[in-house]
């Protein structure tokens, strides 16, 4: 994929952002009680004309590009390939999603104690039992007594309402 | 003189050195976790505050406002991800600085200019608390809105390679901003009917989700391709700046410094809009642009001595006219008054006593918050010595806990998700990341004021061209993307004729 492709298909995916806004803006916004011409639809509907503009202006530019930066790609001599980077961003979010679903049902500290030592364990293939048992335990545990103890700050305690 | 002394040993007597001890920990450790902010810091504390002295009182809440504001520092500069949304725009050279193995020399030098920028604005408050009052009170919705054009303006100095990008971020992050209640109207906008959008998208989490979760995954691909670079512990110095290196910075600090305290006097305004502000200017006055941005000390003296000054500005409002600036200073406005203490002019003839314990308290919170990260410096980079692998999951778990701790809610964990996705995918598209923050920190206020300034002259625009302050914005914000165009331009042709 070159890189004035990419560019136009930026540009191309921005103005159909700009257009769903647009429409969005038009048939759900409300319109105001203020009785001022600007009302609640008036910023939306500007910057989604703003950003109409600028991905045309995105599009445009490729049309008088003739060489490709090739600056980027010198930066990192052992840039990661589409499937290591793929992989990273499959386990960074499915990590996220399951901790987003488990959080409410089992609570802060079981929750963050069981994927930190899935995540190290079949993820990053960790075998060091000290670092697979105190990691997750020392860092669930630790920010339960600071988060919750100290700072008084509320962390959730799943469904079934452990002290914890 | 005699009112001094009294007030020297009134102030520093056991309990209220205690309570400042105590305040600067508290706010420090809000400070450095993401997500948790000074605001929740003071929020938290002022209950304790009820059985004090109000000295005491006051040093406690002071301690914790300054503690907070240094603290978001250390997450920005050695994990990337700011602690505070003041400190954010300290990332961007802070980190770089952090991974090119000058951490401790970055977190000590953000501490010292931190100090100077708070005591700086001590000064002015001192000497000048009645006319920046007075002056403050002039900034109408029409002043503050062109202000903010200014801040705006900011993203061609931000936009790194294509003003272009730099524009679609800044208008990527004005948008996110709109989903949630219209500011004046109370309507829902882009809601689609789910109640949890109706609080909008928190600043914070949006916050968290662009700057931390594409470093999650640029670290986990890099552990995974084999080049992840391991920090040898022996390279990691324990470096502190030497005065004659933190005097090589004096312009760029006593600029910052000034930036800080005028913009920490306008209500409305925050240290978020001053650190921006103050790095942009830097940018352009700096002569080695080319490694601002990628690792210069002076894109972080900039952001944290303005972002400090602020502090000592936005207690100019609070204690001449009795109107805080931000949040914050309306926490610590609340503490004042449960004391009995009622801020304004009358304050200054009835009990001076009490404004020079603050003034004496203010400078006292700046020594002990600086001595506390100076002796921590030690401490902060040993962070450094993690794996990134490993520092990148316990991010991740940070990440959650500060979305959810903010306002108590999983769809602001939810939200920092999908933001983090959409920032990743952004980031690999080359966008920049930094003005999408400008837009998200300036949006809601930039509406606001534009429409209440709107309403107040009925729909007459002549409000932000008949006054001289916003013309003078508006001005200053021409000359910079002016400046910026015809940069942009300049090296253009001469890439073309280098070809």
């Amino acid at each position: 994929m070159t890189e004035v492709f990419r560019d136009r298909l930026l540009g191309v995916v921005l103005m159909a952002v700009a257009i769903a806004w647009l429409a969005a803006s038009r048939f759900t916004i409300p319109e105001g009680y203020s009785g001022s011409f600007f009302g609640p639809r008036a910023f939306p509907n500007a910057l989604g004309f703003l950003l109409l503009l600028l991905s045309v202006i995105l599009v445009a530019q490729t049309f008088s590009k003739k060489t490709v930066d090739d600056d980027e790609e010198e930066e990192l001599e052992c840039k990661p390939t589409f499937q290591q980077e793929l992989w990273a961003t499959l386990v960074t979010f499915g990590f996220l999603i399951s901790y987003f679903v488990a959080l409410p049902i089992f609570g802060f500290v079981l929750t963050t104690t069981l994927l930190i030592g899935i995540f190290l364990f079949f993820v990053l293939r960790k075998r060091s039992i000290p670092l697979i048992i105190c990691m997750p335990l020392g860092f669930s545990i630790g920010l339960w007594l600071l988060m919750g103890k100290l700072l008084g700050v509320h962390l959730p305690t799943g469904m079934f309402s452990w002290s914890f | 003189m005699d009112i001094l002394l009294s007030t020297l040993a009134i102030s520093f007597a056991p309990e209220v050195v205690g309570a400042l001890l105590f305040g600067s920990i508290f706010g420090l450790v809000f400070g450095a976790i993401p997500g948790l902010t000074y605001t929740m810091a003071l929020a938290l504390i002022l209950p304790l505050t009820f059985t004090l002295d109000h000295t005491a009182a006051i040093a406690m809440l002071l301690s914790t406002f300054i503690g907070g504001a240094s603290g978001g520092t250390v997450a920005a500069i050695l994990v990337g991800v700011p602690g505070t949304p003041s400190s954010a725009a300290t990332v961007v050279d802070g980190h770089r600085l952090a991974k090119a193995g000058k951490a401790s020399l970055t977190v000590a030098m953000a501490t010292v200019v931190s100090t100077i920028g708070g005591l700086f604005s001590l000064i002015v408050m001192v000497f000048s608390v009645d006319f920046l009052a007075s002056v403050a009170l002039h900034f109408g919705p029409a002043e503050i809105f062109a202000l903010l054009i200014f801040g705006m303006s900011t993203i061609c100095g931000l936009a790194e390679r294509s003003i272009v990008r730099g524009l679609i971020g800044g208008v990527i992050g004005l948008m996110v901003m709109i989903v949630g209640q219209d500011p004046i109207d109370g309507v829902s906008r882009l809601t689609f009917g789910q109640v949890p959008l109706l609080q909008g998208v928190e600043l914070l989490v949006a916050m968290i989700a662009l700057f931390a979760i594409p470093q999650v995954v640029e670290a986990f691909s890099q552990h995974h391709s084999g080049g992840e670079t391991v920090v040898d512990p022996n390279t990691v110095k324990v470096e502190l700046p030497r005065p004659r290196y933190v005097w090589g910075f004096r312009w760029n600090i006593f600029r910052s410094s000034l930036l800080g305290t005028v913009i920490g006097a306008i209500p409305g305004t925050s240290g978020t809009i001053a650190a921006f502000l103050a790095y942009s200017q830097e940018k352009k006055l700096n002569k080695d642009k080319v490694a601002f941005g990628h690792g210069n000390m002076g894109g972080v003296v900039a952001p944290e001595t303005s972002n400090n000054a602020v502090t000592g500005g936005s207690m100019i409002p609070v204690l001449g006219l009795g109107i805080p600036s931000d949040p914050a200073t309306a926490l610590i406005l609340g503490g004042l008054l449960i004391h009995g203490i009622q801020p304004g002019p009358l304050l200054f003839v009835e009990n001076p006593q009490v404004i020079y314990s603050i003034y004496m308290l203010f400078a006292a919170s700046y020594v002990i918050v600086m001595i506390f990260m100076l002796f921590g410096v030690r401490l902060f980079v040993k962070a450094l010595h993690v794996p990134h692998h490993l520092l990148a999951l316990a991010i991740m778990v940070l990440c959650i806990v500060g979305s959810y701790s903010v306002r108590n809610s999983m769809f602001d964990v939810g939200t920092m998700i999908v933001i983090g996705f959409l920032g990743y995918l952004l980031q690999k598209a080359r966008i920049p990341l930094t003005p999408i923050l400008l837009g998200l920190v300036l949006g809601p206020a930039m509406e606001r004021e534009f429409r209440t300034a709107m309403i107040m002259s009925s729909d007459d625009p002549s409000i932000f061209y008949t006054s001289p302050t916003a013309l003078l914005f508006f001005a200053f914000a021409a000359i910079v993307v002016f400046k910026h165009t015809l940069s942009g331009l300049r090296s253009r042709n001469n890439q073309k004729k280098e070809a």
